[in-house]
C-alpha cells in the first residue's frame, strides 16, 4: 500500500465516521441522560432528511440553509414524541419503552411509505457532487461539511452540559433523577428538553446526510444498525466516546474493505465490538455500571 | 311516497339494466363462469412501487382479453392478494388455493415472493405463473406446475458479458482475449446470481476478470472497493446493484476519479429513473442489462407492432403514465398465459391440461411488444426472452441492442472523462457557502 493509498483510505475513514459520530451524538444523549433507547432513532433521521429533501427541492434552498428549518423543526417533533409517547413510559419498565419507540419506528417508516411512497430520491445539487483536491487527496465537499460539522456539534453539546446551568441540570438529572428532583431541578422539563435536543441533532445529522446520501422510507435501517454499535462502543451516555467510537469504526470499515475485502468490513467492525464489550462492558469511555445508575 | 315515483323509479332501473345489457353483450354471453386469477404482488410495503406498476402492465392484458370475449367465452377475473414479502406470499398462496380454490396464481415481480408462492403453489399442484422475478433458483427443486416467461439473472448477466465483448472491445481497440474486466455486485441472491453469470460466461469467452467483489447493498461508503477497482484498472466494469449503492458507487467513482471506458449495470438499481434523478448528467453512457423497454417497434413483425400500440394506449389511458419495463414484464406475462395458453388448454380450470398447453406452446419472438415469444424450456423458463442492453443517454434509458430491436445507437465509448467543475479553492468555497 502507497503512502497516498494510505493517506486517501484513512481520509475517507476519518470523514465516514464523523458521518457516524454525527447520528449518534443525538442517540447517546438521550440515553445517558433518560435511559430510553431510541429504536426509533433511525425514523427520525429519515423524517429530518425528507424534511430537507423537500425544503432543497420545492424552495429551492441550499441543503446547509436548510438546515435551520430541519434542526429546529426536529427538535419541535422530538419535544411531541416526548410528551405523546416517551414520557408515559418513563419509569416503567424497559420492555414498554422497547415496545414504545420500536412501535414508534414502525408508524413512521409506515407513513413515509404512504406520504413518500417507496421511491429512492436524492438531491442533485451542485454542492453535493462537489469535490476538493488536496494534490492526490480527494476529499468530497458535503463529507467535509457534516466531519466538521460533528466536531462542532459534539463541542458545543461538550460545553453546554458542562458551562451553563441547564447543562448542570441534565448532568444531575443523568447521574441521579431522585436526587436531582430533591435539589429542585424540574426532571420532567429536563427531559422533555434532552429529548428534544437529542431529536434537534439528529435532524442535524439527517440535513447534513440528504446532500450525501439517498432518502428512503427505509433509510433509517441503514444507519441505525450503525449508530447503536457506535453508542455502546463509545459508552453509552458519552458524548466524546460517540465521536471516537464513530471515527474508529469508520477508519476500520474502511480499512478492513480495501485490506480484506468489502463483504467482509462490517463482520469486521463487529468482530471489533464484540472484543472491546468483553474487555470493557461498558464501552470504551463509559463509567462501568452507568447503565444502571437511576432507575 | 307516490305510487307513479315507484313506477317511475321502476322504469328507469328498467332501462339502466337494459342499457348495461346493451353495452356489454359479451358480458352476457359469457359461456361459463369466470376464470379466477390470483394475483400475487406486493400491493403494499417497501417494493409496492414497483410491484403495482408490474401488476398494472398485467391488469391491461385482462382487459384487453376480456374485451375480445375473455377465454373460450368466460372472461377473466383477478383476486387479489397482497405480499409485501415472502412469508406474506406464502400464507396468501396457501389461502387462495385451499380457501378459495384457485387453480392459476400469477405473480410478481419479486425474487423471494416468487420462490415462496410457487413452492406453495406446487405443494397444491397449481399453476404457477411468473411474470417479472430474476432470481435464478425458481427451479431449483424441479417443479412441474412453475412458469416463468421472463428474462432473469443468468442471460442478463450474459447479454452484459457478450456486449462488453462484442460492442464495447472493437470500439477500444481490443480483443475479447485482451479486454480487462471487474465485476462488482451487492451479495444477496439477486446480485450473487447475476453475477456468477458474467464471471461464468466471461470464461466462455476468456475474458479477464481482473477483480470480483461482492458487497453488502446496505454499505454506507464506497472508497475502500472503488480504490481497490482503481489498483485493478479494469477497461470494463460490470456492477449489479440497487437504487442507494448505485448511487454510491458511480458518486464515488467520481470522487475517487476512477473511470473505467465503459460501465455495464444490471436492471435494478442501474434501471430506475431515480439512478438519473440522483446522479443527473453522471449518469449519461452508463449500460444496463435488463428487460427490453420502449423497443423500437419497426423491429417487430407486423402483429407484434399492432400489440405494442394497442398496449401502449391502453396502459397510457389507464394509468395515466408511460408503461416502464416492469410493465411491459407484467403484460406479458398475462398476455401469454390469457391469449396464448389457456384459450388452447382442454379445461383451464384444470393446472394439468394448462401445464400441457403451456407445454406446447409456440409463438415467435417478437410476437409480444417487448420483442419476445413463448417456448418453454423443459424446467419452465420462456426460452423465447432476451435481456436488451440500454444505455441512458440524455437523462434516460433507451434500448440500444440487440440491433433489430434497437431504437438509438451506442455512444460514448469509451466514457469521456468525468467532467470537474475547474474552480479555485477560494472561489469554489464561495460559490458552495452562495445561499
Amino acid at each position: 500500500m502507497t503512502v497516498a493509498l494510505f493517506i486517501q483510505l484513512l481520509a475517507a475513514g476519518v470523514l465516514l465516521g464523523g458521518v457516524y459520530a454525527l447520528i449518534s451524538i443525538g442517540l447517546t444523549l438521550i440515553f445517558g441522560v433518560m435511559r430510553v433507547v431510541n429504536f426509533a432513532h433511525g425514523e427520525f433521521l429519515m423524517v429530518a432528511m425528507y424534511l430537507s429533501y423537500y425544503l432543497v427541492t420545492s424552495l429551492h434552498m441550499n441543503p446547509y440553509l436548510a438546515l435551520i428549518v430541519v434542526a429546529p423543526g426536529l427538535y419541535l417533533f422530538g419535544l411531541l414524541v416526548e410528551i405523546a409517547i416517551i414520557k408515559p413510559t418513563i419509569g416503567r419498565s424497559d420492555v414498554v419503552q422497547v415496545f414504545a419507540t420500536v412501535g414508534l419506528s414502525i408508524v413512521l417508516q409506515a407513513g413515509a411509505l404512504m406520504a413518500f411512497s417507496a421511491n429512492v430520491v436524492g438531491l442533485n445539487v451542485p454542492i453535493a457532487n462537489a469535490l476538493l483536491h488536496l494534490g492526490w487527496l480527494t476529499i468530497g465537499v458535503p463529507q467535509l461539511i457534516a466531519f466538521l460539522a460533528a466536531m462542532a456539534v459534539a463541542a458545543g453539546l461538550f460545553a453546554f452540559l458542562g458551562r451553563t446551568d441547564v447543562g448542570r441540570a441534565i448532568r444531575a438529572t443523568a447521574q441521579d433523577r431522585g436526587a436531582a428532583a430533591l435539589m429542585g431541578i424540574d426532571v420532567p422539563a429536563i427531559y422533555r428538553l434532552t429529548f428534544a435536543l437529542g431529536s434537534a441533532m439528529t435532524g442535524l445529522a439527517g440535513g447534513l446526510l440528504m446532500p450525501i446520501y439517498s432518502v428512503s422510507p427505509t433509510v433509517g435501517e441503514q444507519f441505525v444498525l450503525v449508530a447503536f454499535v457506535v453508542v455502546v462502543l463509545g459508552g453509552m451516555g458519552s458524548v466524546s466516546g460517540a465521536l471516537i467510537g464513530g471515527l474508529l469504526i469508520g477508519v476500520v470499515e474502511t480499512f478492513s474493505g480495501f485490506v480484506i475485502d468489502p463483504q467482509w468490513k462490517q463482520a469486521i467492525y463487529f468482530l471489533i465490538f464484540l472484543i472491546v464489550l468483553v474487555v470493557r462492558p461498558a464501552g470504551l469511555f463509559g463509567v462501568r455500571g452507568s447503565e444502571e445508575l437511576s432507575r | 311516497m307516490s305510487r307513479s315515483f315507484i313506477a317511475r323509479l321502476r322504469g328507469a332501473l328498467a332501462l339502466v339494466t337494459l342499457t348495461a345489457l346493451a353495452v356489454s353483450p359479451l358480458r352476457a354471453a359469457a359461456a361459463g363462469p369466470p376464470i379466477k386469477v390470483g394475483a400475487v404482488f406486493p400491493f403494499s410495503g417497501p417494493l409496492a412501487l414497483l410491484g403495482q406498476d408490474s401488476f398494472d402492465g398485467a391488469n391491461v392484458a385482462l382487459e384487453m382479453i376480456n374485451a375480445h370475449g375473455g377465454v373460450n367465452g368466460r372472461q377473466l377475473e383477478w383476486v387479489k392478494a397482497d405480499s409485501p414479502n415472502a412469508e406474506a406470499a406464502n400464507s396468501q398462496a396457501e389461502r387462495l388455493i385451499s380457501q378459495q380454490n384457485l387453480k392459476i396464481l400469477f405473480g410478481s415481480y419479486a425474487s423471494p415472493i416468487a420462490v415462496a408462492a410457487s413452492q406453495v403453489a406446487e405443494r397444491h399442484h397449481v399453476i404457477y405463473w411468473e411474470e417479472g422475478a430474476w432470481t435464478s433458483t425458481l427451479f431449483d427443486n424441479h417443479p412441474k406446475y412453475v412458469f416463468r416467461v421472463n428474462v432473469y439473472a443468468v442471460p442478463a448477466g450474459e447479454a452484459a458479458v457478450q456486449f462488453a465483448a462484442d460492442t464495447v472491445a472493437p470500439k477500444i481497440g481490443m480483443t475479447a482475449k485482451t479486454l480487462k474486466i471487474a465485476i462488482v455486485n451487492e451479495d444477496g441472491p439477486f446480485g450473487t446470481s447475476v453475477a456468477n453469470a458474467e464471471v461464468a460466461e466471461a470464461q466462455k469467452l476468456g475474458i479477464d476478470v481482473v477483480a470480483h467483489l461482492p458487497y453488502s447493498a446496505g454499505t454506507n461508503d464506497m472508497t475502500s472497493l472503488v480504490l481497490k477497482l482503481k489498483a485493478a484498472n479494469p477497461d470494463v466494469l460490470l456492477a449489479t446493484s440497487y437504487i442507494n449503492d448505485a448511487t454510491l458507487l458511480v458518486k464515488t467513482m467520481r470522487s475517487q476519479a476512477f473511470r473505467p471506458k465503459a460501465i455495464i449495470g444490471a436492471s435494478a438499481g442501474f434501471g430506475l429513473l431515480a439512478l438519473g434523478k440522483n446522479l443527473g448528467g453522471d449518469v449519461n453512457g452508463i449500460f444496463e442489462a435488463d428487460a427490453p423497454t420502449n423497443i423500437n417497434p419497426k423491429g417487430l413483425p407486423p402483429g407484434g407492432q399492432a400489440l405494442y400500440k394497442e398496449f401502449i394506449n391502453k396502459f397510457k389511458a389507464a394509468t395515466g403514465r408511460e408503461p416502464d419495463g416492469f410493465s411491459y414484464m407484467g403484460f406479458v406475462g398475462a398476455y401469454s398465459l390469457f391469449h396464448d395458453v389457456l384459450p388452447k388448454a382442454k379445461d383451464p380450470d384444470n393446472p394439468d391440461d394448462v401445464r400441457a398447453a403451456a407445454l406446447a406452446a409456440n409463438v415467435p419472438a417478437g410476437a409480444y411488444p417487448n420483442g419476445w415469444g413463448l417456448k418453454f424450456d423443459e424446467t419452465g423458463q420462456n426460452t423465447r426472452m432476451f435481456a436488451a442492453i440500454l444505455q441512458w443517454q440524455g437523462g434516460m434509458p433507451v434500448v440500444v441492442g440487440p440491433a433489430r430491436i434497437a431504437a438509438a445507437k451506442p455512444v460514448m465509448i469509451p466514457l469521456p472523462n468525468w467532467a470537474y467543475v475547474p474552480l479555485h479553492l477560494a472561489a469554489r468555497i464561495v460559490s458552495l457557502l452562495r445561499l
